[in-house]
């Protein structure tokens, strides 16, 4: 029974992957490498019943609260969103678009007429969601609420200083609601993490700072879903998961290449992608 | 007249918090290690679940009063307006951008943080949040002033920037019988006909003072205090510069930027519909950066005083001739 519903998250995974590429090549504009590195975390965390959530009622004051703090993998995010049921996938098409609620990066706003049904913050500029994330568990501290908060970010922004700061600000406020997720997939825009600006042992920088650490394999659903059900379960420690990923992932000449960091699809790339990850999804449903 | 008590638009603030505390249970306060600055013991004391000290970490305090922000809470985001919005103007832009009832308090702003230098001296914070959409800005010019608009910013919705100062003022009644502080109301203290002073924060006791020295010489100078610079109350601006066809425009803030841009840009927009004539303006503010010194040596040395206002007053009253406005 669970692995026959890890075998749906897999599927669920390569077909989020085509709609965000179909999305990224509609709009010649997006971020291919870290949307395709972050699907089974997305079907993990949205269809493996880890986040509470009502897509009927996205301000239901009983949900979990997901916080993207790297906004530029805003494709597999919307992609995940519209399949949860929060708006109609047809929006799928406007993302990057004039008059569009699928803004770049994601756009949290009290408007209705611009906001985008699950999303929870603004982010874009790198480094604000943790602390972002620690406000809201802050708040849900003071009100005495359950939910817990999930914080996704890449590994490029732990270069930010304002990460450290809020490693800080968690640990000291005993924030143990909250749980950032990293994802670890060692590129950034310029090239290498290791070349670009080292982050070093980041395990142990991140224990310094009294941090849980829980590291795991971004594309191994049965891991995932452990560690999530893990972090979730212990509210006695601040936690952060490395999600150790492979760029582009599903792709065969998008992996481990940081040139798919930001760049769109040319026609004949995208078919070829998207044979590739319909012949994967395929696979899924043979094993199944 | 009666001399009263002097008190910094600091201490206004911190008194309201408590009243603010207990009208709004939403209401949570930030502090980046600088509570004392900011008179907060009071509040902390009352409300200790409710007081978030954030320690030197202005960046990460922004974003995480965004995240209260989202979670229902009002924040009040307190520190010195060299480092709120100084260091953190990122982490507000995506916070506004949102549209989030966050409350930005800088503190120590302008030159009167005297001893402690330039580095210190936030004469561009205006600018700063001027440059922004969509964030009200309001700059009280006395404690009671603070006091007031403390309590009307805590229940507007969206984000606000309060501008306080350290220096201990004189209470604005100490000149006239003030109106009572309306939020996005101007406030004139003096009605004239020759000049009109714009001014906010502590040039306001400035240009009370510049306005008896004027009229013991039979100038008549109309006083308009614009503590709420956004919205700016463009007709009390209007009205006014249509009667006397001249303005000084005085802020304890850089000259190219801030205040002045803002109700000269005012101006500039209504000429040709409600305005059929010229308008001679002089500016007083800073240029370049402040310096060490007393408060009041270091006012003096850059022009932001009464006697300035005076000066100005005569150059101005000469344009006016020139531009056979008078």
């Amino acid at each position: 029974m669970i692995d026959r519903s890890r075998q749906q998250l897999a599927r669920l995974a390569f077909t989020l992957r085509r709609e965000a590429l179909s999305m990224i090549y509609q709009a010649q504009s997006g971020h291919p490498a870290g949307s395709l590195g972050m699907a089974e975390l997305f079907s993990a965390l949205f269809f493996g019943k880890i986040l509470r959530f009502d897509p009927n009622r996205p301000d239901w004051e009983k949900r979990d609260y997901f916080l993207l703090s790297n906004g530029h993998i805003s494709p597999i995010y919307y992609a995940t969103l519209a399949y949860a049921g929060f708006f109609p996938k047809e929006e799928l098409a406007s993302f990057r678009q004039i008059n569009s609620r699928l803004q770049g990066h994601p756009h949290f706003t009290l408007d209705p007429h611009k906001r985008l049904p699950g999303v929870e913050n603004t982010s874009g500029p790198l480094g604000q969601g943790l602390s972002q994330a620690a406000g809201i568990a802050m708040a849900l501290q003071i009100d005495q609420r359950k939910n817990q908060v999930f914080c996704m970010m890449s590994d490029g922004e732990q270069q930010e200083g304002q990460t450290w700061e809020a490693y800080q600000f968690i640990t000291h406020h005993k924030l143990h609601n909250l749980i950032g997720i990293i994802d670890y997939n060692n590129i950034q825009i310029s090239g290498p993490i290791s070349n670009t600006m080292s982050l070093g042992n980041l395990k142990l920088k991140l224990m310094a700072f009294g941090m849980k650490v829980y590291e795991v394999d971004a594309h191994d659903l049965t891991k995932l879903l452990a560690v999530l059900q893990q972090a979730k379960a212990d509210q006695q420690q601040a936690k952060v998961i490395i999600a150790k990923s492979i760029p582009g992932k599903g792709v065969s000449f998008m992996e481990n290449d940081y040139k798919w960091h930001g760049k769109a699809p040319s026609d004949s790339e995208y078919h070829q992608a998207i044979s590739e990850l319909a012949i994967k999804e395929k696979m899924c449903k043979q094993s199944n | 007249m009666q001399a009263k008590q002097l008190s910094a638009t600091r201490d206004g603030f911190g008194q309201a918090m408590v009243e603010v505390g207990y009208k709004h249970p939403e209401v949570v306060v930030l502090s980046a290690d600088l509570s004392e600055s900011l008179k907060l013991a009071e509040f902390k004391r009352e409300f200790p679940s409710r007081f978030i000290e954030c320690g030197v970490a202005e960046q990460n305090m922004m974003s995480v009063a965004a995240g209260l922000a989202l979670a229902g809470k009002i924040p009040f985001i307190t520190s010195f307006a060299a480092f709120n919005p100084g260091r953190n103007l990122d982490q507000l832009r995506v916070a506004a951008y949102s549209g989030l009832s966050i409350k930005i308090i800088g503190g120590h702003a302008g030159l009167s943080v005297g001893e402690d230098g330039a580095t210190h001296q936030a004469l561009e914070d205006l600018a700063i949040i001027g440059a922004l959409p969509d964030i009200e800005i309001v700059v009280p010019a006395d404690s009671k002033q603070a006091y007031d608009l403390t309590l009307a910013i805590a229940q507007r919705q969206g984000p606000t920037y309060m501008r306080l100062g350290r220096m201990k003022l004189e209470p604005l009644d100490q000149y006239t019988a003030v109106d009572k502080t309306k939020f996005g109301h101007a406030q004139i203290l003096q009605a004239g006909t020759d000049l009109t002073i714009f001014c906010c924060g502590l040039m306001v006791q400035q240009t009370m003072q510049a306005a008896a020295k004027l009229s013991d010489i039979n100038i008549s100078a109309e006083v308009i205090n614009l503590h709420t610079l956004r919205p700016l109350d463009e007709k009390a601006i209007i009205d006014s510069v249509k009667k006397t066809k001249t303005a000084i425009i005085a802020c304890e803030h850089h000259l190219d930027s801030g205040f002045n841009t803002l109700i000269m840009s005012v101006i500039a927009k209504h000429m040709g519909r409600e305005l059929i004539h010229p308008v001679a303006i002089e500016v007083i503010g800073t240029t370049g950066f402040g310096e060490s010194g007393k408060d009041a040596q270091v006012l003096d040395k850059y022009g932001l005083n009464s006697l300035a206002i005076v000066k100005k007053t005569k150059l101005l009253l000469a344009k006016k001739l020139r531009l056979s406005l008078g």
